[in-house]
């Protein structure tokens, strides 16, 4: 062992909300290889938001209506393609006839069916990926659910071969670190699958913290980012979900994050905070020595935001935003 | 959860798509919201003395035809609406450059908007001591016939040589930093309180300059300051000054110059693209009508000043400035608030319709050129292009070193006004750098189907457009690259034929220097030390495969 300390590093890339671009996804999944990472992580909120239905004509067409563009595509490569652009935005293309759609829109009870078996569809595709590409290299890969992630998916995570999902685990990085993971939230006013309130959040931090050998070594992989930093800052709505104006015209900004991981960093002060859920707040800040970090998200347009994070021993050595 | 999703949500206003309950997806704002912020971002108060500048500079302008070439911003206007409806994100012409060309044209276009800001804030301060503060004491000296105050006034406006010009300038920084530094919330609260005293000050000064005319101006100039209005013209007259000359040319080299520069700022709508409702709607509404408001608005302010004061008088005024002959007449630049004087001697109206208002709300604007580029800077630092020291933020969540870097380089540029006239051709050069920048973006729009066909395909409508049979963003692509390289040539038009080429010539290389040669420099040294730390700067920005 050297005299002056051991000059071993572990390097790690970080990314979040992915939010079912298929596009991010694979590239997640390289980025091991392209930033000559050995662990790769992502943070959370890996499902998307919405359906987009290809309807079938009466001459074996399809046609879609998104973002105010009416598309008419034939079977075929054709379809595939726009199925294979829509889904790369993270969203979900389903093929049905016009009386499904009506049932839809009738029935928002098929909506979420439908949502949680295409989410599950896609997430299991994606391991299968994964697990192709990943096999034999030596690079970790721990994902974690978000609290946009419906508890559906948690099963198929369990497939994977290379993918492993850390939700409330702690997993040893190399010798000299360890990592836990949380993909709760805080309540949002979206009502999330995994929105918790902020004690409950606090008694599952704890549940993992408290498992973690060194804590000023370590990092805490926690998806919603502490309380009033400025990884956390969105618009403040109201109660139909309508961002508030400032007197200037602007967004009136709050802080959303939890205060629950707020307390768990300055109260174990870790070497890093891993965070995500705001995606506008790509930021870095200190609390205490703790540096927290959210890369922040533009998965809508198949940009896989991200950060490489270099830990020696006992410190870390360097930061890195990329924008991949 | 992200309010950057707003396109997904108009798609699902629309009827469109089924989304999932808990969607994280939020209502958006309104399109109205939107042009009332395009309209907010940029200083139109400044068109007092742009009124005045441009009519030397091109003679023969005819000022209210040349307003009306504030047109030409409309092909931008629209390259934006085309952009931001197909890529709803934050950092507007530089996500936009970057992702269509490369990361490099995107960081140089962005940087010289950014320093832009930076030196005007710089620029502002002057102006807002020489002709906000100064013109008030002089004002009110000659109303109250009180010497000393006059001398004040005539001290703090001298544009250089003056150490309290200097002093106070400085202060004036500190204090515009300071609510910079304390953040958005306080700043926010001076851009309204300065928004409302914008409309206030214009009311008041039409109101004064429409019971006024150019005869009772000349009676009031004898009596107020013993100035004697024939003996200006013909000052001006010897200088070659031709009243009534009007012509074409320098008329629309005006208007696509100084009009144009007096509402850069008017596309910081598409900077919040993606919280818009109805894109579709909200961006044409916002840019086009941001536009024509400033036009109006324009047009108004020059009518009822041609009304009160008379364009000869005016056009006397700014050939006399040219050659530095106006200030032993007035004792210093009559920047068009201070010649209310000669219309009104009431103190209450002076201070509400003229400079000391005009001073405040230049301060807030000065404050708000400087608040986006902080920003930046702060982001910069965060893309490896300056080091790490500037992303970093104190307690209270204020980029403190971003902050003082941002003062620091609005304080030089202060500060080299205050001594030397070196920059005073910068106002030109700002326009030229502007569309510098802009140059790029139009051809990252003529590009753009072709070479991010990926974005394109799944591009709105809205971005879809045709016009002549090609897609429309090419077709303003093109036309905005023409007036992009119009206006630059127009802007060096006085450099190239003016009398004083030697004088504007430094002036010129250290505009271009600084905006050109230092960013590249940046880079390259970004480049090296990311390298040094183990991921590249190219990588950085370099796109993973995703197969």
């Amino acid at each position: 062992m050297s005299p002056f300390g051991s000059s071993k590093k572990i390097r790690l890339f970080f990314t979040t909300d992915v939010h079912g671009s298929t596009r991010v996804f694979k590239k997640f999944i390289n980025s091991g290889k392209f930033y000559e990472a050995q662990v790769i992580i992502l943070g959370g909120d890996m499902v998307g938001k919405m359906i987009v239905p290809l309807v079938e004509q009466a001459n074996h067409s399809f046609r879609a209506n998104y973002l105010g563009k009416v598309y008419d595509v034939a079977d075929g490569d054709e379809l595939k393609h726009l199925e294979q652009t829509l889904e790369d935005s993270g969203l979900y293309p389903i093929r049905v006839s016009p009386d499904e759609v009506r049932a839809f829109g009738e029935d928002k009870s098929l909506v979420e069916q439908h949502f949680a078996q295409l989410a599950k569809q896609r997430i299991t595709t994606w391991l299968q990926i994964a697990d192709e590409r990943l096999r034999g290299t030596g690079i970790k890969c721990y994902v974690q659910p978000g609290n946009d992630d419906p508890y559906e998916i948690d099963e198929a995570l369990k497939q994977s071969e290379c993918v492993m999902n850390v939700d409330e685990t702690v997993v040893d990085l190399d010798d000299d670190h360890q990592m836990i993971s949380v993909g709760a939230a805080n309540q949002t006013p979206w009502q999330c699958p995994r929105d918790l309130p902020e004690e409950e959040l606090t008694r599952r931090i704890e549940g993992v913290a408290g498992k973690v050998k060194n804590p000023a070594n370590a990092v805490f992989n926690l998806h919603v980012p502490p309380y009033d930093t400025n990884l956390d800052v969105a618009p403040e709505l109201d109660p139909n979900l309508t961002p508030k104006l400032s007197l200037s015209g602007g967004f009136k900004m709050i802080p959303v994050g939890s205060t629950a991981v707020r307390a768990a960093i300055e109260k174990y002060q870790p070497l890093l905070g891993l965070h995500g859920h705001i995606h506008e707040s790509r930021s870095a800040q200190k609390l205490g020595r703790t540096m927290c970090i959210n890369p922040g998200s533009e998965y809508g347009e198949g940009v896989l935001r991200g950060v490489v994070i270099e830990l020696s021993k006992q410190k870390l050595e360097n930061y890195t935003f990329t924008m991949g | 959860m992200t309010v950057q999703d707003a396109a997904q949500m108009a798609a699902q206003q629309a009827g469109d798509v089924f989304s999932r309950k808990a969607s994280g997806l939020t209502r958006v704002v309104s399109p109205w919201t939107a042009l009332a912020y395009s309209f907010v971002a940029p200083n139109i108060t400044q068109a007092s003395f742009y009124l005045l500048w441009s009519v030397t500079l091109f003679a023969g302008a005819n000022m209210q035809i040349a307003i009306l070439f504030m047109i030409s911003l409309l092909p931008f206007a629209a390259i934006y609406v085309y952009f931001s409806a197909s890529m709803p994100r934050s950092g507007g012409e530089y996500i936009y450059i970057s992702r269509v060309l490369t990361p490099f044209l995107g960081f140089i276009a962005s940087w010289t908007l950014t320093i832009v800001g930076l030196n005007w804030q710089g620029n502002n301060t002057n102006y807002v001591i020489n002709w906000g503060f100064g013109h008030t004491f002089m004002q009110l000296g000659l109303v109250y016939k009180n010497q000393a105050m006059f001398s004040l006034g005539t001290e703090m406006a001298k544009t250089q040589g003056s150490w309290l010009v200097w002093i106070m300038g400085t202060i004036s920084l500190m204090l515009s930093f300071y609510v910079i530094y304390r953040g958005i919330k306080l700043f926010m609260r001076f851009v309204w309180a300065a928004m409302i005293l914008t409309w206030v000050m214009l009311a008041v000064y039409a109101i004064v300059m429409l019971s006024v005319n150019p005869t009772v101006v000349a009676a009031g100039m004898k009596a107020v300051q013993n100035i004697d209005y024939q003996n200006v013209l013909a000052q001006a007259r010897s200088l070659g000054w031709q009243p009534g000359l009007y012509a074409l040319l320098p008329t629309v080299l005006a208007g696509m110059t100084f009009m144009n520069l007096t509402c850069l700022g008017s596309t910081y709508s598409a900077n919040i693209a993606g919280e818009i409702k109805r894109v579709d709607k909200a961006q044409p509404l916002a840019q086009y009508g941001s536009i024509i408001l400033f036009i109006v608005y324009y047009e108004i302010f020059t009518y009822v000043t041609y009304h009160g004061v008379g364009v000869d008088l005016l056009q006397a005024i700014s050939k006399l400035n040219s050659q530095g002959a106006d200030v032993p007449i007035f004792k210093a630049f009559p920047q068009i608030p201070y010649l209310m004087v000669y219309a009104t001697q009431n103190p209450f109206l002076l201070l509400i319709g003229g400079p000391f208002a005009w001073g405040l709300i230049n301060w807030v604007g000065a404050m708000g050129l400087a608040f986006a580029p902080v920003r930046n800077l702060f982001a910069y630092s965060f893309d490896g292009m300056l080091p790490p020291k500037f992303n970093e933020v104190n307690r209270r969540g204020s980029p403190v070193y971003a902050v003082l870097l941002g003062f620091v380089i609005a304080w030089f540029q202060f500060t080299v006004n205050c001594i030397t006239p070196l920059l005073s051709a910068y106002q030109v050069y700002t326009i030229t750098i502007w569309f510098f920048g802009w140059m790029f973006l139009s051809i990252a729009a003529i590009v753009f189907p072709w070479r991010r066909k990926d974005i394109w395909d799944k591009a709105p409508e809205v971005t879809r457009q045709k016009l002549l049979g090609a897609p429309a963003i090419v077709v303003w692509g093109v036309v905005g690259f023409i007036i992009s390289i119009f206006v630059m040539y127009a802007t060096l038009l006085p450099f190239f034929q003016g009398a004083s080429v030697y004088a504007q010539l430094p002036a010129l290389g250290v505009s271009f220097g600084f905006y050109m040669i230092l960013p590249i420099i940046l880079y390259f040294v970004a480049i090296y030390m990311n390298k040094r730390r183990g991921v590249s700067l190219d990588k950085r920005f370099r796109e993973v495969p995703p197969d």
